[in-house]
C-alpha cells in the first residue's frame, strides 16, 4: 500500500466512525420539530376550542341583528363599529403603506431608508396602550375629536401601517430587476414604471398585507378604549360620538356579574376569532398563486 | 448612407473599474452591426449608453460622447430618446400580463390612443416580429404562458410598437433553442429593412450570418481586426488570443444547446 492509499484509508475510518452519531443528532432535529409542532398544535386547538365551546353554547342569531350595552342586547353595534374602525384605520394605512412600501423597495437611498424602515419597525414595538394614550391626548383632546370612530380609526391605522409598508416593500422588491429595465427601455418614467407596472404586479402581496393587517387590527383593545370608547347604539357621525367593538365586548362583559352578560362576552370571542381566522385562510388563499 | 449613432471616445466606468475606454464607431441606418465579444467585455454596458439606461445605474460614470442623428444622447429627453432606441434583452421578460397588454404598454406609455388604433399598433407589432400567426387567436393569453422563442419575439413586438427607429438587441438568442433562434435570425434579417438593427453577441457564427458589419470589442476597447497585421501587433496580444479563445467557445455553446435540447425532450417525455 502507498502512504496516500493509507493515509485515505485512515480518513475513512474516522469518517465512518463518526456516522452512529450523526444519524442519531439527524433524528434529534425531527424530533425536536416534531415536538414543537405539538404543543403549538395544542395551544391552537385549545384556545380556538376553547372559544368555539364557549361561544356555540352562548351565540343565537339575535345577537348579530340587535344592539348591545355589554349586558343586555346583542352584538350588531359592536360588529358594524369594529368594522368601521378598521376601515377608518385602512384609509390612513393603504394609502401611506402601499407608497411607503414602494418608496421603501424603489426610490430611498441607502440612508433614507434605512431611517425609514427603523422608524416603521420602532412603531410596531410601540405597546399599544401606550398608541392608545397618544391617541387619547392628541386626537380625541388636542384635536377636539371626542370619543369618536375618527380619532380611534387614525389611531388603528398608525398601528397598520408597518405591516402594509413592510409586506408590500417586500412584493415590490421580489418583482425581477428585468420587468422595471423592460419598461423604462420602453420610455417609461418612473411614475409609470410604479403605478402601471409594479402596483398591478404587487397586487397580490399587498392584498395579503391588507388582510393580515386588518385581522391584527379588529382584535386590539388597548388604544381603542381611549378613543373610541363604546356606543349602546350604532355610530354614525365621524366625531364626538364613540363607537362600539367586539374587543370591548370581551373585556367588559366578562366582568359583570350576569350570565347573559358571560353569554355575549363568549359570543364576542367567538366571532372576532372566526372573522380573524376567515380573513388569514382568504389571505392564503390569494398568496398560494404567487 | 448616413450613421444614425456615432460613438465617439466613449469611456464608462465604476468607482472600481473602467469598463469601456476609448470607445469610437459608427453604425449605419438600415443595417445589422454586430458588436461581438467575450462576456464581461462590456458590449452590454455599450449599448446600454446609447439609449441612456445607463442612467438607472448611478454608479457608472459615462464620459465621451454617442450621437443620435448628429446630437448627443445627453440632448435628447431620455423618454424621448429610448421610445426612439428599443432594446430587446438577453434573458425574453415579458411582463406577466397578456399578450396584447405587453405590445400595448409601450404605446399607452407615449400617447392616448384609442381602442381601435391600440388594434392596430398591436396587430401590425405582432406581424413584424413574426408573432401574429401563432398568437392572433388569444391574444389574452398570459405571456408566461409562451414557449421561450415565442417570449423573444413577443419582446420584440413590445419594442417595436413605440415605433423605434433603431432596435437594439442584446443576444437575443443565447437562451433559445436553434430552431427559435434561426427564427430571430431571419427576423433580423427583415428588420433592417425599416429598422437599424444593433446586435451584440458572443456568437461569432451568428454575427457572420446577419452582419452588415462586425465590431469586436475585448476588454472595453474596439479592437480593429480588419486592418491588415493589426492583430500580430504586439498591443493585439490579447484581442488574437481573444480570436482564438472564441472560435472554442462557440464549440462549448454548441454543446450545452445540444444539452438544453435533451432536457426538453425528458421533459415531454415524462408529460407524455
Amino acid at each position: 500500500m502507498t502512504e496516500s492509499a493509507s493515509k485515505t484509508a485512515d480518513f475513512r475510518k474516522l469518517m465512518d466512525a463518526k456516522f452512529e452519531r450523526r444519524v442519531f443528532s439527524d433524528l434529534l432535529v425531527r424530533i425536536i420539530g416534531y415536538c414543537i409542532l405539538g404543543l403549538m398544535t395544542g395551544l391552537l386547538l385549545a384556545i380556538v376550542g376553547y372559544v368555539a365551546i364557549l361561544g356555540l353554547g352562548s351565540i343565537s342569531f339575535k345577537m348579530f341583528v340587535t344592539v348591545g350595552n355589554t349586558s343586555t342586547g346583542g352584538l350588531a353595534n359592536a360588529i358594524v363599529g369594529t368594522w368601521e374602525l378598521v376601515g377608518m384605520g385602512l384609509l390612513l394605512s393603504l394609502p401611506v403603506g402601499v407608497f411607503g412600501g414602494l418608496y421603501l423597495s424603489e426610490y430611498s437611498s441607502r440612508y433614507t431608508g434605512g431611517v425609514l424602515r427603523l422608524f416603521v419597525d420602532i412603531l410596531t414595538s410601540i405597546p399599544s396602550i401606550v398608541l392608545g394614550l397618544f391617541g387619547y391626548l392628541v386626537l380625541v383632546i388636542e384635536l377636539n375629536m371626542g370619543y369618536s370612530l375618527l380619532a380611534g380609526g387614525l389611531t388603528l391605522g398608525v398601528m397598520m401601517i408597518p405591516y402594509i409598508m413592510r409586506i408590500s416593500e417586500i412584493s415590490y422588491s421580489n418583482i425581477p430587476g428585468e420587468t422595471r429595465e423592460a419598461a423604462f427601455a420602453l420610455g417609461a418614467n418612473s411614475m409609470q414604471v410604479s403605478l402601471r407596472l409594479l402596483l398591478v404586479q404587487a397586487r397580490v402581496g399587498i392584498m395579503t398585507a391588507i388582510l393580515l393587517s386588518i385581522s391584527i387590527a379588529a382584535g386590539e383593545t388597548a388604544q381603542l378604549l381611549y378613543t373610541a370608547l363604546f356606543n349602546n347604539g350604532y355610530t354614525t357621525g365621524l366625531t364626538h360620538e364613540p363607537v362600539a367593538y367586539l374587543t370591548y365586548v370581551i373585556w367588559y362583559s366578562l366582568n359583570q356579574p350576569t350570565p347573559y352578560a358571560h353569554a355575549l362576552a363568549y359570543s364576542a370571542a367567538l366571532v372576532l376569532v372566526s372573522s380573524i381566522f376567515f380573513l388569514l385562510l382568504l389571505s392564503k388563499y390569494i398568496g398560494r398563486g404567487k | 448612407m448616413t450613421d444614425i449613432i456615432e460613438v465617439k471616445n466613449l469611456g464608462v466606468a465604476t468607482d472600481k473599474q473602467q469598463i469601456l475606454s476609448n470607445v469610437s464607431l459608427s453604425i449605419p441606418e438600415n443595417t445589422i452591426t454586430t458588436i461581438v465579444g467575450p462576456s464581461g467585455s462590456g458590449k452590454s454596458t455599450l449599448i446600454r449608453t446609447f439609449n441612456r439606461l445607463t442612467d438607472l445605474y448611478p454608479r457608472l460614470r459615462v464620459n465621451g460622447e454617442v450621437l443620435f442623428h448628429g446630437r448627443s444622447v445627453r440632448e435628447y429627453k431620455v423618454m424621448l430618446l429610448r421610445r426612439r432606441i428599443g432594446l430587446v434583452f438577453q434573458k425574453p421578460n415579458p411582463f406577466p400580463m397578456s399578450v396584447f397588454d405587453n405590445v400595448a404598454f409601450g404605446p399607452k406609455l407615449h400617447a392616448s390612443l384609442t381602442g381601435s388604433q391600440l388594434d392596430t399598433i398591436v396587430e401590425e407589432s405582432l406581424k413584424h416580429a413574426g408573432l401574429y400567426g401563432e398568437v392572433k387567436d388569444n391574444m389574452e393569453k398570459n405571456a408566461m404562458d409562451l414557449s421561450g422563442g415565442q417570449q423573444q419575439r413577443l419582446c420584440i413586438a413590445r419594442a417595436l410598437a413605440v415605433q423605434p427607429e433603431v432596435l437594439m438587441m442584446d443576444e437575443p438568442t443565447s437562451s433559445l433553442d436553434p430552431i427559435a433562434k434561426s427564427r430571430i435570425e431571419e427576423l433580423m434579417l427583415r428588420l433592417k429593412e425599416d429598422y437599424t438593427v444593433v446586435l451584440v453577441t458572443h456568437d461569432i457564427d451568428q454575427a457572420n450570418r446577419v452582419s452588415d458589419s462586425i465590431e469586436l470589442l475585448y476588454n472595453g476597447k474596439i479592437v480593429e481586426y480588419e486592418k491588415p497585421d493589426v492583430l500580430q501587433m504586439p498591443e493585439y496580444e490579447h484581442a488574437r488570443q481573444f480570436v482564438m479563445k472564441l472560435s472554442r467557445q462557440v464549440g462549448r455553446q454548441s454543446r450545452s444547446t445540444s444539452e438544453n435540447g435533451c432536457f426538453v425532450k425528458l421533459m415531454r417525455g415524462s408529460l407524455v
